[in-house]
């Protein structure tokens, strides 16, 4: 008897006050099997029907995603957990073809490395064909950041291989031995630019020191002909003579050593000698130097620079940062302007040194220019008023190994400002707090 | 350990349908059809068959004497033991009440010394069985087995109710703590569903209400499976559970089963949460697959010497089996053997641990099976 009928005569049999078979109640139970039966058959055939309908739509996104693996730009495989090729496309063969016949699904990973051995360069490095499979092999198993492969006759490979939720391993394999090439090119010439770079630096710190050794020389007598240390000269004009060699040598030492500093400092040679230095003092002391220069060029200079801190920099390069901003500012100011040399402690505990004249300016495009040695603006500019473009570039690389920076605000016809910031930790707070 | 089950028929009244002779039971166990609890008279009745037992009972959507799966019945199944203490507590669980909290209170009531496990009766519809059985377990650790089950209404979906010492009332969380060196304690959860069609990810879905799967509109997912059964909705949507996993956890799958609809919203509402960014997929059940799920079930409850199993299956199990549900039960029984006397009920949702983890969560669509014995 089937068991549900057997239950059925049982529950009919329960239900009944004598404990006898109560017919009624065991074909009801029996209909409504009937009526189960014929639910779940409907059941069953819907069920058939959403599944056609589901199968549908995963295939069609299965075709979506296959299409998308077929035209994509990279070569593609995925192998499963036990590293048996899933499928790939066929790009791959054509980026690999030394293993192309082979990569059909089922081969394993191992398979298609050991025949390809041969073929293969290395990472990097040549070395055993037994050392690149075992690398090979391992980096495959545990992913990592993206890698290159040598191929024979100098293809490059660059991998990139994933887990995957069931275990597996996902691949994208792209030729760059185009980029490679490119970039190879690129590296080469980049080497050649530094090397002639560094070539020329050494040819000037060379150039530099045969100059100036004859320089002191005509520097020195020069001097002590103008002093008439041997005896008087004679014609006042021997003297007059003598007085502009000694200015036009002291004038070229200053753009050789301009010059030399520069290539030392482009060439990673120039050492900071930094010591504790009074701003205020160093500051009175260039303007001192300058004031002449100023007054015979019919300009007026302002000074606003007091409670100033101490600051932990190079005597001699601060100063000649700030000689050459005042020098400019003179240069390039006509007749009847004015020069303001302002110092204050910035906002962050730094300090802000500005020089700001009412000259002829810079346009904003030539400020990159005027930064770039040898650039100084419009060849005309610097024939009208000497100098070789050294100065500005000079000063921001001097105030770059300081840690601070050189900033310029210029409009044509009005004036500029160069101002130099030396950051806090070059301030001594102490002091300034003290005072 | 002694046992005596009552059944209680309308027209025949109680009948012992099984007895080890004279008791005195510390526990009654008691599962009741919705309608059969109205007037109270049948809890008055137990209390006046064992006066000095706590009492613990539920509604139901079909309850379990032996290998009997009956409908509109009370079924009592009263316990001596010969060692193991107890404990009881319960708590009430507000309408849209913190089901996290009410686990946490309900916990408290529980002395921690010597508790080996806890059997859990819960509202069936005002509950998020999840947050409930995370509550528990903040308070008792995860080395306590926590089992049990929520109530029923028939397939109704409309008022379930749990009592202690009472008759059971809606809104109320009840449990039993098993104590003591002697008393051994087994349990086993399986559904045996199949999942058809693709994963889908849960894109829009908050606490136990689910909206949209694959961004699109979940209830219509459902009316499409459900075909002509969608006009039974929510009943039928018993047929279609639901399988979900955090993304590529797929060990880690719970089966949830919807007990609402809220037609204004298009939310489906589920047992327990079905949280977003979870990977779901819809399951049909195939009957011999679900009777051999309870056979694996009661695999994993077996213990040596039970004498008693507590069987919480689900409703979804029930409609879909139709009277062929007496043969999950019979295959539970070929598992355990004829020494273990069967007791249990239909439910809105199973508690149980989670497969090879501590942590305890609520089931849908499973058989789950409490099984003691006493050393």
């Amino acid at each position: 008897m089937h068991r549900l009928l057997e239950r059925q005569l049982n529950r009919a049999r329960r239900n009944s006050p004598d404990g006898e078979i109560d017919l009624e109640t065991l074909l009801g139970l029996v209909d409504a099997a009937y009526l189960e039966f014929d639910r779940q058959r409907r059941v069953l055939a819907h069920t058939h029907e959403i599944m056609r309908e589901e199968f549908g739509l995963i295939n069609a996104g299965l075709s979506r995603l296959r299409d998308a693996i077929t035209q994509m730009g990279a070569g593609f495989a995925i192998w499963d957990s036990n590293d048996r090729l899933v499928m790939c496309n066929e790009l791959l063969r054509e980026i690999l073809p030394e293993t192309a016949e082979l990569l059909r699904p089922g081969v394993t990973f191992t398979e298609c490395i050991v025949r390809m051995a041969p073929h293969f360069g290395s990472f990097g490095a040549d070395g055993p064909v037994h050392d690149w499979v075992t690398e090979r092999l391992a980096r495959h198993r545990n992913p990592a950041d993206p890698f290159e492969i040598t191929l024979a006759g100098g293809r490059h490979v660059r991998i990139w291989e994933a887990k995957t939720s069931e275990g597996g391993i996902v691949g994208v394999y792209i030729d760059v031995t185009e980029s490679k090439r490119a970039e190879d090119e690129l590296r080469r010439a980049k080497e050649a630019a530094e090397s002639a770079n560094r070539s020329k630096s050494l040819f000037l710190a060379n150039m530099s020191h045969e100059l100036r050794t004859p320089l002191n020389a005509i520097i020195g007598f020069s001097e002590i002909i103008q002093g008439e240390m041997m005896g008087p000269l004679g014609d006042r004009r021997y003297h007059v003579y003598a007085h502009d060699i000694h200015d036009a040598g002291r004038h070229l030492l200053e753009i050789i050593n301009d010059i030399l500093d520069m290539s030392k400092i482009e060439s990673g040679k120039f050492e900071l000698d930094a010591e504790w230095a009074d701003l205020g003092e160093l500051i009175d002391g260039v303007v001192q130097m300058v004031r002449g220069r100023v007054h015979e060029a019919g300009l007026t200079l302002h000074v606003a620079a007091s409670g100033l801190p101490s600051v932990c920099c190079e005597r001699r390069a601060l100063r000649q940062v700030l000689l050459n901003l005042l020098g400019n500012a003179i240069k390039f100011t006509p007749s009847g302007g004015r020069i303001d040399v302002t110092a204050k402690v910035a906002a962050d505990g730094g300090v802000i040194v500005s020089v700001t004249d009412t000259g002829i300016g810079i346009a904003p495009q030539n400020i990159p220019l005027a930064l770039t040695p040898f650039g100084q603006v419009e060849v005309t500019l610097s024939r009208a008023h000497g100098g070789v473009g050294l100065g500005l570039p000079l000063s921001q690389r001097l105030v770059d190994l300081h840690g601070g920076r050189l900033e310029i605000v210029s409009t044509v016809g009005s004036g500029t400002t160069v101002s130099v910031t030396l950051p806090p930790d070059r301030v001594d707070h102490a002091a300034l707090r003290s005072a | 350990m002694r046992i005596e089950q009552r059944v209680w028929q309308t027209g025949a009244g109680w009948r012992i349908a099984a007895s080890d002779g004279a008791v005195a039971p510390a526990l009654v166990l008691f599962f009741a059809a919705p309608g059969t609890l109205d007037d109270g008279r049948r809890f008055a009745e137990l209390r006046a068959f064992y006066p000095g037992a706590a009492i613990l009972g539920c509604t139901t959507g079909g309850e379990i004497a032996d290998v009997d799966v009956l409908d509109g019945t009370v079924v009592a199944t009263a316990i001596e033991f010969a060692h193991t203490r107890l404990a009881f507590a319960e708590a009430t669980i507000e309408r849209d009440g913190d089901s996290e909290t009410a686990g946490r209170r309900l916990a408290a009531g529980l002395p921690c010394a010597g508790l080996r496990g806890v059997f859990v009766l819960s509202d069936g519809t005002h509950v998020n069985g999840t947050d409930l059985v995370a509550g528990i377990q903040n308070v008792l650790g995860t080395d306590i087995t926590v089992t049990g089950g929520l109530a029923g209404d028939g397939a109704r979906f409309v008022s379930t109710r749990v009592g202690l010492n009472a008759n059971p009332a809606p809104g109320r969380l009840a449990a039993v703590g098993f104590y003591g060196d002697e008393v051994c304690l087994g349990f086993g959860s399986f559904g045996g569903w199949d999942t058809v069609g693709p994963e889908r990810l849960i894109t829009r879905a908050k606490g136990t209400v689910l909206y949209e799967l694959d961004d699109q509109p979940a209830l219509a997912l459902y009316r499409k499976y459900l075909g002509p059964e969608a006009d039974n909705l929510p009943a039928s949507a018993l047929l279609c559970p639901l399988r979900i996993h955090p993304p590529s956890k797929p060990e880690a799958a719970l089966v949830r089963t919807v007990i609402g609809v809220d037609n204004a919203t298009g939310g489906m509402v589920f047992a327990g949460s079905v949280p977003e960014g979870y990977v779901a997929q819809l399951m049909l059940g195939h009957f011999d697959n679900l009777i051999a799920g309870a056979g694996r079930a009661a695999a994993r409850a077996a213990i040596p010497d039970a004498r008693l199993a507590i069987l919480v299956s689900c409703i979804g199990r029930k409609l879909l089996l139709g009277q062929q549900i007496g043969d999950e039960v019979e295959a539970v029984k070929g598992v355990l053997g004829a020494a273990c006397q069967l007791t249990g009920f239909y439910s809105y949702g199973e508690i149980a641990p989670l497969e090879n983890s501590p942590f305890c969560d609520l089931h849908n669509q499973t058989m789950t099976i409490t099984t003691i014995a006493e050393a």
